[in-house]
């Protein structure tokens, strides 16, 4: 079949799929929320946050400005390669494939077919970096042809990205000859992207650098594709375009030379090894009896919850020990933290940490709501059995909030307490954070469950080829928690002002050392908490009930 | 111990279920037949309280599904044709997790042991789920229901993927189960099975319930001694019995 007749099929095989989204989704308020305010939301929040920090720099060193935009494209990119690592594994690992494998297509179809779905909201993570870039033109009084140019950068850049995290998996699938689980490879998968993240910061720890436009846009990060970027937009801005057009160039090269390697890859190895994927886990050999409850029902976190629910939470703890990759973006987020923390900040202004913290925030509890993403993804039909049983949706709710809540706050009270002890934290502020932290993420697990409802795909016969667990969009949206959490990280260090001697992230709120910072923050972050936890309930609820009816009703379980 | 009463569900103006009333009663086994697209697998979901009618009534004993769902759902075993069963779990954490989920005493996971051993699935039965043939899919997931001791079972297809023995061992504990009491509404459309498994049967048609009775009773309505494949054909399809006369 020639590359014309392959693109065509592929075109026709998009707008079946088009008409199958279009017809799964119902206009209700809810829906017009998660879809529309909620995008709307996170672009207006980065947009704030780029363009304040950016403006309040203007006077800055031109240094300082360019670290600026280089630390937010490489925290970004990294986040994203992480993102797109896991989108193209998720797509090239899901079931059915077997119709596109056994329909006489080349392996480069197959792949472009299964990316096609993912590559819009893969996309949309360029438009987030626009203001930044923007906002840099307009300090750095820019050329007109700056802006179109940003674009091309900022395009360029994710393309390169997906492109990259496409042959990462192609070349872990391709080698050796064993056997690959899934799980395997999202761990070999992630590793990689981990070691993107980390391997130049070892480069570049020896002596620490003290300008940092010499750090991050030195020799030792220039391959990596977004310092591409990043290099381009500054020189842009600068007025230089000689020096703008090489990284271009670069990226362009870069990202046709890893399309090319995975074109290659896919239709030598594809129909052949992606066969080797295979559902991972291994459960221990039991007493060769059915346990009883007893014994198990002491559970501190489950005691004041009913038996189903108590059931229900158990059962999805059970398969969580059996599928450990679901807790793969914790380790991310904590090499991501490390990265920034081991960041030099010549200024001291916090401004730098200012930029990427709010992504990182943003990526610890994205990973925990992964969690609650395929807690509801995993029940697809099984969702009958749950209810069909004398269990009500409310109980179906708690157990799904209660199952993300066991392990991102284990997870994010640990990571808390390390860093308590690397900053070496006075023992009361410690404390004060550890619990502030529990609601914090009590109220952002629920927030994410009309996410979570709304990202799971439950149907996948409905959705042929793209029946994986989780929408690759559903990110994207999860994105929409992110000034909620802003929100509570400034109460945070409002609160805890008077008790680590004041300074850090967001320093404007840092008026006084009173202790009464302590109660008003406290007071305020329970407050934004249980706001935010009942919007997420009550809109939880109507998703669920909603998503259920339209299962049934449209016969879409047939 | 099972009311129907005049249900009718509607889709966008389609009456998929039209006035279907029928009572079953305690220990009772009874056929749902009817071709595909017929209504029944809607009229099952009525009755297991996946769907609410658009008009009329569920009664499980003494509960209205309407009314008191928690309370009739947890007299109801509901097993689909395609088994609903967590593919993570070793099927005896299933089983644990069926009768922790209503929540059971423990003296009902020892039943549960004779069902896997009855089905031959103890050697498989700490293994995951995923690594079962549709067959033991099948098996485990009515273990499962059964591990709540329901009242009323309502199976839909239950013998698809099932080897001949697995069938033979489930015919076995259906009828053992009927004779405890436990009244079961089995939908199929192997009727050789229905015929000699069943004391009544329903016959669905576009959306309606256009026969019931036992087997003597319908051939005494229609005039024939065929066998229940014969009157199925004939209530279903009058073309084929004008051909046929």
């Amino acid at each position: 079949m020639s590359w014309r007749e392959q693109w065509h099929k592929l075109r026709q095989l998009r707008k079946w799929e088009r008409l199958m989204a279009t017809r799964s989704i119902k206009s209700r308020t809810v829906w017009v929320l998660l879809r529309i305010v909620a995008p709307l939301a996170v672009f207006a929040f980065v947009t704030l946050a780029s363009v304040t920090t950016m403006l309040g720099l203007a006077g800055a060193p031109a240094a300082l400005q360019a670290g600026l935009i280089a630390l937010a494209a490489f925290a970004a990119g990294a986040f994203l390669l992480y993102v797109d690592i896991m989108v193209v594994f998720n797509q090239l690992s899901a079931q059915p494939y077997e119709i596109l494998l056994a329909a006489p297509f080349s392996g480069r179809f197959v792949l472009m077919a299964r990316l096609a779905a993912a590559v819009r909201s893969v996309f949309l993570y360029a438009a987030l970096g626009l203001p930044l870039a923007i906002a840099y033109g307009i300090i750095q009084r820019a050329p007109v042809w700056y802006y179109p140019l940003a674009v091309v950068a900022l395009i360029l850049t994710v393309a390169t990205l997906l492109a990259l995290a496409t042959l990462i998996v192609l070349a872990v699938l391709c080698s050796g000859r064993h056997r690959i689980t899934r799980e395997s490879l999202a761990f070999v998968s992630t590793g990689i992207a981990i070691a993107v993240v980390v391997v130049p910061r070892l480069i570049e720890l020896g002596p620490v650098a003290q300008q940092v436009q010499s750090d991050l846009l030195g020799p030792a990060f220039a391959w990596i594709p977004m310092v591409m970027g990043a290099r381009a937009i500054i020189a842009g801005g600068l007025g230089q375009g000689g020096a703008a057009a090489m990284p271009i160039v670069l990226l362009a090269a870069t990202c046709a030379l890893a399309t090319w390697m995975a074109m290659f890859l896919a239709d030598r190895f594809l129909h052949d090894r992606i066969g080797r994927v295979q559902e991972g886990g291994v459960a221990k050999r039991g007493s060769g009896r059915v346990r009883t409850s007893q014994g198990r029902s002491g559970s501190l976190l489950l005691r004041p919850f009913s038996p189903a629910i108590r059931a229900m939470v158990r059962k999805d703890w059970t398969r969580l020990r059996r599928v450990p990759s679901e807790l793969l973006g914790f380790a991310f987020s904590v090499v991501y933290f490390w990265v920034i923390l081991m960041h030099p900040d010549p200024g001291q202004t916090g401004a730098l940490t200012g930029t990427t913290l709010p992504w990182l925030v943003v990526l610890v509890i994205f990973s925990s709501n992964r969690l609650t993403l395929s807690s509801f993804g995993i029940e697809r039909e099984q969702v009958v059995l749950l209810l069909s049983a004398p269990v009500s949706s409310s109980e179906i709710l708690q157990a799904k909030w209660l199952y993300t809540l066991g392990p991102s706050l284990l997870w994010t009270e640990l990571v808390v307490a390390v860093f308590d002890v690397i900053g070496r934290t006075p023992l009361d502020a410690s404390l004060w954070t550890a619990l502030l932290t529990a609601w914090i993420v009590a109220g952002a697990t629920l927030l994410s469950l009309p996410f979570a409802i709304s990202g799971a795909a439950f149907v996948p016969r409905r959705a042929a080829q793209r029946a994986i667990y989780v929408k690759p969009g559903s990110s994207l949206s999860l994105l929409a928690l992110a000034p909620y959490l802003a929100l509570q990280g400034a109460l945070m260090a409002f609160s805890m002002a008077p008790l680590v001697g004041g300074g850090g992230f967001f320093a404007t709120f840092l008026v006084t050392g009173r202790l009464w910072h302590v109660a008003l923050g406290v007071g305020a972050s329970l407050l934004v908490a249980a706001l935010a936890g009942s919007i997420g309930w009550s809109t939880g609820s109507e998703a669920w009930r909603h998503r259920s009816l339209m299962m049934l009703q449209s016969g879409s379980l047939e | 111990m099972l009311v129907a009463q005049s249900l009718v569900k509607t889709f966008n103006g389609t009456h998929a279920v039209d006035h279907v009333s029928f009572t079953l009663k305690e220990g009772e086994l009874f056929g749902f037949l009817g071709p595909n697209g017929a209504g029944k697998t809607t009229t099952i979901r009525m009755l297991t309280g996946l769907l609410t009618p658009t008009s009329g009534e569920v009664w499980i004993g003494p509960h209205s599904m309407q009314k008191s769902p928690k309370e009739a759902k947890r007299r109801l075993g509901y097993l689909p044709d395609k088994p609903l069963v967590y593919e993570k779990l070793t099927g005896r954490e299933y089983i644990r997790f069926m009768a922790e989920l209503y929540d059971m005493p423990d003296d009902v996971l020892e039943q549960a042991e004779r069902h896997l051993e009855e089905f031959e699935l103890k050697d498989a039965a700490d293994q995951m789920i995923s690594g079962y043939s549709h067959g033991m899919k099948q098996k485990i997931a009515l273990i499962g229901q059964l591990t709540h001791r329901p009242e009323v079972l309502l199976l839909d297809e239950p013998t698809v993927g099932l080897d001949p023995k697995g069938a033979r061992t489930l015919r076995d504990i259906l009828r053992g189960l009927c004779s405890q009491g436990v009244t079961i509404l089995i939908s199929t459309h192997l009727l050789p099975i229905a015929e000699m498994l069943c004391d009544r049967v329903g016959i669905m048609e576009k959306g309606h319930l256009i026969a019931l009775g036992t087997l003597a009773e319908l051939q005494a309505e229609y005039s024939t001694s065929a066998g229940l494949e014969d009157l199925f054909l004939q209530v279903t399809d009058p073309g084929q019995r004008g051909g046929e006369a």
